[in-house]
Protein backbone atom coordinates (compact mmCIF):
# COMPACT_ATOMS: atom_id res chain seq x y z
CA UNK A 1 0.00 0.00 0.00
CA UNK A 2 2.76 2.35 1.06
CA UNK A 3 4.90 1.41 -1.94
CA UNK A 4 1.96 2.02 -4.23
CA UNK A 5 1.41 5.43 -2.64
CA UNK A 6 5.08 6.33 -3.04
CA UNK A 7 5.05 5.22 -6.64
CA UNK A 8 1.92 7.25 -7.26
CA UNK A 9 3.47 10.35 -5.73
CA UNK A 10 6.71 9.86 -7.65
CA UNK A 11 4.83 9.55 -10.91
CA UNK A 12 2.73 12.58 -10.05
CA UNK A 13 5.83 14.64 -9.24
CA UNK A 14 7.40 13.56 -12.51
CA UNK A 15 4.28 14.48 -14.43
CA UNK A 16 4.03 17.88 -12.71
CA UNK A 17 7.66 18.69 -13.51
CA UNK A 18 7.39 17.60 -17.11
CA UNK A 19 4.14 19.39 -17.83
CA UNK A 20 5.09 22.73 -16.25
CA UNK A 21 4.54 25.38 -18.92
CA UNK A 22 7.79 26.84 -20.25
CA UNK A 23 8.73 30.48 -19.87
CA UNK A 24 7.69 32.83 -22.62
CA UNK A 25 10.32 34.91 -24.46
CA UNK A 26 11.44 38.11 -22.78
CA UNK A 27 9.00 40.96 -23.14
CA UNK A 28 11.58 43.61 -24.07
CA UNK A 29 9.15 46.52 -24.01
CA UNK A 30 8.21 45.68 -20.44
CA UNK A 31 11.86 45.58 -19.40
CA UNK A 32 12.44 48.91 -21.14
CA UNK A 33 9.58 50.47 -19.22
CA UNK A 34 10.94 49.23 -15.92
CA UNK A 35 14.43 50.51 -16.69
CA UNK A 36 12.99 53.88 -17.70
CA UNK A 37 11.00 54.11 -14.50
CA UNK A 38 14.14 53.41 -12.49
CA UNK A 39 15.87 56.38 -14.10
CA UNK A 40 13.03 58.59 -12.91
CA UNK A 41 13.33 57.43 -9.35
CA UNK A 42 14.59 59.99 -6.84
CA UNK A 43 17.89 58.92 -5.36
CA UNK A 44 16.81 56.91 -2.36
CA UNK A 45 19.16 56.48 0.49
CA UNK A 46 21.23 59.53 -0.39
CA UNK A 47 19.07 61.69 1.82
CA UNK A 48 19.18 59.14 4.61
CA UNK A 49 22.83 58.21 4.34
CA UNK A 50 24.94 60.09 6.82
CA UNK A 51 28.32 61.52 6.03
CA UNK A 52 31.15 59.19 7.03
CA UNK A 53 32.56 61.80 9.37
CA UNK A 54 29.25 62.20 11.14
CA UNK A 55 29.67 59.03 13.18
CA UNK A 56 33.07 60.08 14.47
CA UNK A 57 31.80 63.56 15.21
CA UNK A 58 28.78 62.21 17.06
CA UNK A 59 30.97 59.93 19.16
CA UNK A 60 33.25 62.80 20.10
CA UNK A 61 30.32 65.01 21.04
CA UNK A 62 28.81 62.22 23.11
CA UNK A 63 32.11 61.67 24.93
CA UNK A 64 32.44 65.40 25.58
CA UNK A 65 28.93 65.64 26.95
CA UNK A 66 29.55 62.63 29.15
CA UNK A 67 32.65 64.26 30.60
CA UNK A 68 30.86 67.55 31.17
CA UNK A 69 27.90 65.86 32.81
CA UNK A 70 30.18 63.88 35.07
CA UNK A 71 32.04 67.05 36.02
CA UNK A 72 28.78 68.84 36.79
CA UNK A 73 27.03 66.06 38.63
CA UNK A 74 29.91 64.71 40.65
CA UNK A 75 30.33 67.85 42.85
CA UNK A 76 26.59 67.86 43.51
CA UNK A 77 26.76 64.34 44.79
CA UNK A 78 29.72 65.23 46.94
CA UNK A 79 27.93 68.31 48.29
CA UNK A 80 25.07 66.18 49.52
CA UNK A 81 27.53 64.56 51.88
CA UNK A 82 29.92 67.31 52.82
CA UNK A 83 33.23 66.27 54.21
CA UNK A 84 33.34 66.17 57.95
CA UNK A 85 35.84 68.45 59.65
CA UNK A 86 39.15 66.81 60.46
CA UNK A 87 39.32 65.11 63.76
CA UNK A 88 40.90 66.99 66.53
CA UNK A 89 43.86 65.50 68.33
CA UNK A 90 42.61 63.24 71.00
CA UNK A 91 44.06 61.70 74.04
CA UNK A 92 44.47 58.04 74.93
CA UNK A 93 41.47 58.21 77.23
CA UNK A 94 39.26 59.57 74.58
CA UNK A 95 40.55 56.85 72.23
CA UNK A 96 39.68 54.21 74.77
CA UNK A 97 36.30 55.75 75.28
CA UNK A 98 35.83 55.65 71.56
CA UNK A 99 36.91 52.03 71.42
CA UNK A 100 34.48 51.23 74.16
CA UNK A 101 31.79 52.88 72.15
CA UNK A 102 32.82 50.88 69.10
CA UNK A 103 32.82 47.72 71.13
CA UNK A 104 29.03 47.49 70.81
CA UNK A 105 28.50 46.56 67.15
CA UNK A 106 24.75 47.20 67.21
CA UNK A 107 25.38 50.91 67.56
CA UNK A 108 27.27 51.08 64.25
CA UNK A 109 24.81 49.02 62.20
CA UNK A 110 22.27 51.77 61.79
CA UNK A 111 24.60 54.60 60.67
CA UNK A 112 26.54 52.33 58.33
CA UNK A 113 23.39 51.04 56.69
CA UNK A 114 22.09 54.57 56.24
CA UNK A 115 25.38 55.68 54.74
CA UNK A 116 25.42 52.70 52.44
CA UNK A 117 21.88 53.42 51.30
CA UNK A 118 22.73 57.05 50.66
CA UNK A 119 25.78 56.13 48.61
CA UNK A 120 23.82 53.56 46.64
CA UNK A 121 21.02 56.04 45.90
CA UNK A 122 23.53 58.62 44.74
CA UNK A 123 25.26 56.13 42.47
CA UNK A 124 21.97 55.00 40.93
CA UNK A 125 20.86 58.57 40.37
CA UNK A 126 24.17 59.53 38.80
CA UNK A 127 24.17 56.48 36.52
CA UNK A 128 20.58 57.06 35.43
CA UNK A 129 21.18 60.70 34.62
CA UNK A 130 24.37 59.97 32.69
CA UNK A 131 22.71 57.14 30.77
CA UNK A 132 19.67 59.24 29.96
CA UNK A 133 21.75 62.11 28.62
CA UNK A 134 24.05 59.81 26.68
CA UNK A 135 21.22 57.87 25.05
CA UNK A 136 19.41 61.10 24.25
CA UNK A 137 22.45 62.30 22.36
CA UNK A 138 23.24 59.03 20.62
CA UNK A 139 19.70 58.10 19.60
CA UNK B 1 21.61 55.53 -10.78
CA UNK B 2 24.96 54.98 -12.44
CA UNK B 3 25.51 53.50 -15.89
CA UNK B 4 26.84 50.27 -14.42
CA UNK B 5 23.86 49.92 -12.11
CA UNK B 6 21.48 50.48 -15.02
CA UNK B 7 23.16 47.80 -17.11
CA UNK B 8 23.22 45.35 -14.21
CA UNK B 9 19.58 46.02 -13.47
CA UNK B 10 18.63 45.50 -17.11
CA UNK B 11 20.33 42.10 -17.09
CA UNK B 12 18.49 41.09 -13.94
CA UNK B 13 15.17 42.39 -15.26
CA UNK B 14 15.57 40.56 -18.54
CA UNK B 15 16.35 37.33 -16.73
CA UNK B 16 13.48 37.76 -14.32
CA UNK B 17 10.74 38.89 -16.68
CA UNK B 18 9.84 35.47 -18.16
CA UNK B 19 9.94 33.82 -14.74
CA UNK B 20 7.75 36.44 -13.10
CA UNK B 21 5.39 36.52 -16.07
CA UNK B 22 4.88 32.77 -15.72
CA UNK B 23 4.66 33.01 -11.91
CA UNK B 24 1.97 35.69 -12.03
CA UNK B 25 0.10 33.88 -14.79
CA UNK B 26 0.07 30.62 -12.88
CA UNK B 27 -1.20 32.29 -9.73
CA UNK B 28 -4.15 33.89 -11.43
CA UNK B 29 -3.02 37.46 -12.16
CA UNK B 30 -4.75 38.71 -15.31
CA UNK B 31 -2.59 39.77 -18.24
CA UNK B 32 -3.60 43.41 -17.87
CA UNK B 33 -2.14 43.61 -14.35
CA UNK B 34 1.07 41.65 -14.84
CA UNK B 35 2.89 44.65 -16.25
CA UNK B 36 2.21 46.71 -13.12
CA UNK B 37 3.13 43.85 -10.82
CA UNK B 38 6.37 43.21 -12.67
CA UNK B 39 7.30 46.89 -12.49
CA UNK B 40 6.48 47.11 -8.79
CA UNK B 41 8.46 43.94 -8.09
CA UNK B 42 11.50 45.25 -9.95
CA UNK B 43 11.36 48.57 -8.12
CA UNK B 44 11.20 46.80 -4.78
CA UNK B 45 14.08 44.54 -5.73
CA UNK B 46 16.13 47.57 -6.69
CA UNK B 47 15.32 49.41 -3.49
CA UNK B 48 15.96 46.36 -1.36
CA UNK B 49 19.10 45.24 -3.15
CA UNK B 50 21.19 46.11 -0.10
CA UNK B 51 19.29 43.56 1.97
CA UNK B 52 19.99 40.71 -0.48
CA UNK B 53 22.40 38.10 0.82
CA UNK B 54 24.58 37.20 -2.17
CA UNK B 55 25.41 33.82 -0.65
CA UNK B 56 21.83 32.70 -1.18
CA UNK B 57 20.12 31.97 -4.49
CA UNK B 58 18.54 34.97 -6.14
CA UNK B 59 15.31 33.47 -7.49
CA UNK B 60 13.68 32.62 -4.13
CA UNK B 61 14.38 36.15 -2.94
CA UNK B 62 12.89 37.63 -6.09
CA UNK B 63 9.87 35.34 -5.84
CA UNK B 64 9.39 36.36 -2.21
CA UNK B 65 9.18 40.00 -3.25
CA UNK B 66 6.97 39.18 -6.23
CA UNK B 67 4.62 37.16 -4.04
CA UNK B 68 4.26 40.02 -1.57
CA UNK B 69 3.53 42.43 -4.40
CA UNK B 70 0.93 40.00 -5.71
CA UNK B 71 -0.69 39.61 -2.30
CA UNK B 72 -0.90 43.39 -1.93
CA UNK B 73 -2.50 43.52 -5.34
CA UNK B 74 -5.02 40.87 -4.27
CA UNK B 75 -5.86 42.83 -1.13
CA UNK B 76 -6.25 46.06 -3.02
CA UNK B 77 -8.63 44.67 -5.61
CA UNK B 78 -11.14 42.97 -3.37
CA UNK B 79 -13.06 44.11 -0.28
CA UNK B 80 -11.89 43.13 3.15
CA UNK B 81 -13.73 40.13 4.55
CA UNK B 82 -13.25 37.71 7.40
CA UNK B 83 -10.33 35.32 7.14
CA UNK B 84 -12.38 32.15 6.67
CA UNK B 85 -14.49 33.83 4.05
CA UNK B 86 -11.44 35.32 2.39
CA UNK B 87 -10.18 31.89 1.48
CA UNK B 88 -13.51 31.05 -0.12
CA UNK B 89 -13.53 34.38 -1.94
CA UNK B 90 -10.01 33.78 -3.20
CA UNK B 91 -11.04 30.39 -4.47
CA UNK B 92 -14.19 31.63 -6.14
CA UNK B 93 -12.49 34.63 -7.72
CA UNK B 94 -9.64 32.51 -8.97
CA UNK B 95 -9.97 32.27 -12.72
CA UNK B 96 -10.82 28.72 -13.56
CA UNK B 97 -9.40 27.65 -16.89
CA UNK B 98 -11.88 26.73 -19.53
CA UNK B 99 -10.36 23.33 -20.06
CA UNK B 100 -9.66 21.55 -16.81
CA UNK B 101 -8.73 18.49 -18.75
CA UNK B 102 -6.69 16.03 -16.76
CA UNK B 103 -4.22 15.88 -19.64
CA UNK B 104 -3.08 19.33 -18.53
CA UNK B 105 -2.31 18.44 -14.96
CA UNK B 106 -1.61 22.04 -13.97
CA UNK B 107 -4.94 23.28 -15.24
CA UNK B 108 -6.57 20.34 -13.50
CA UNK B 109 -4.78 21.15 -10.25
CA UNK B 110 -5.70 24.82 -10.50
CA UNK B 111 -9.34 23.91 -10.94
CA UNK B 112 -9.48 21.33 -8.16
CA UNK B 113 -7.06 22.42 -5.43
CA UNK B 114 -7.28 25.37 -3.03
CA UNK B 115 -5.20 28.38 -4.06
CA UNK B 116 -2.63 27.88 -1.28
CA UNK B 117 -2.06 24.23 -2.19
CA UNK B 118 -1.74 25.07 -5.87
CA UNK B 119 0.78 27.81 -5.07
CA UNK B 120 2.93 25.39 -3.11
CA UNK B 121 2.80 22.80 -5.88
CA UNK B 122 3.76 25.43 -8.41
CA UNK B 123 6.69 26.70 -6.37
CA UNK B 124 7.94 23.14 -5.84
CA UNK B 125 7.47 21.60 -9.28
CA UNK B 126 6.94 24.59 -11.55
CA UNK B 127 9.69 26.84 -10.22
CA UNK B 128 11.79 23.99 -8.88
CA UNK B 129 12.32 25.43 -5.41
CA UNK B 130 13.34 23.29 -2.46
CA UNK B 131 10.96 23.07 0.52
CA UNK B 132 13.27 25.26 2.61
CA UNK B 133 13.23 27.92 -0.11
CA UNK B 134 9.44 27.67 -0.38
CA UNK B 135 9.27 28.12 3.37
CA UNK B 136 11.24 31.35 3.07
CA UNK B 137 9.06 32.56 0.21
CA UNK B 138 5.77 31.77 1.91
CA UNK B 139 6.89 32.53 5.47
CA UNK B 140 6.25 29.05 6.77
CA UNK B 141 8.49 26.52 8.43
CA UNK B 142 10.10 23.88 6.17
CA UNK B 143 8.27 21.12 8.04
CA UNK B 144 4.96 22.88 7.51
CA UNK B 145 5.74 23.25 3.81
CA UNK B 146 6.55 19.54 3.53
CA UNK B 147 3.29 18.62 5.23
CA UNK B 148 1.26 20.97 3.04
CA UNK B 149 3.01 19.68 -0.08
CA UNK B 150 2.23 16.12 0.90
CA UNK B 151 -1.42 17.00 1.41
CA UNK B 152 -1.56 18.87 -1.89
CA UNK B 153 -0.05 15.92 -3.75
CA UNK B 154 -2.45 13.53 -2.04
CA UNK B 155 -5.43 15.74 -2.86
CA UNK B 156 -4.34 16.05 -6.47
CA UNK B 157 -3.74 12.32 -6.78
CA UNK B 158 -7.15 11.60 -5.26
CA UNK B 159 -8.80 14.08 -7.62
CA UNK B 160 -7.10 12.48 -10.60
CA UNK B 161 -8.17 9.03 -9.42
CA UNK B 162 -11.70 10.23 -8.82
CA UNK B 163 -11.79 11.79 -12.25
CA UNK B 164 -10.97 8.40 -13.64
CA UNK B 165 -7.90 9.50 -15.54
CA UNK B 166 -5.38 8.26 -13.03
CA UNK B 167 -1.84 9.52 -12.81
Amino acid sequence: MNNRSNTTFTELEKRLRQSAPPCAPVHIARVERVCASLNDLPPTGASHASHPAFGLFARRVAALVLIVLTAVLAPRVVMRHPQKPPLLPFSANSLLDGLNALHIPQRMTGPLATESENLLTDLVTLTAVVNERTFAILF
Amino acid sequence: MTQGEAQAFRIVAEALEPRLERFFAQLGVPTSDRDDLFQETCLRLYRGAASYDARRPFLPWALTVARRVMLNWHRARKPTVELDEARCVADTLRPVPESSDADDVWAFARARLPAAAYELLWLRYGEGLEPAEIAAVTRRTPVHVRVLLHRARAALAAALEHDGTGI
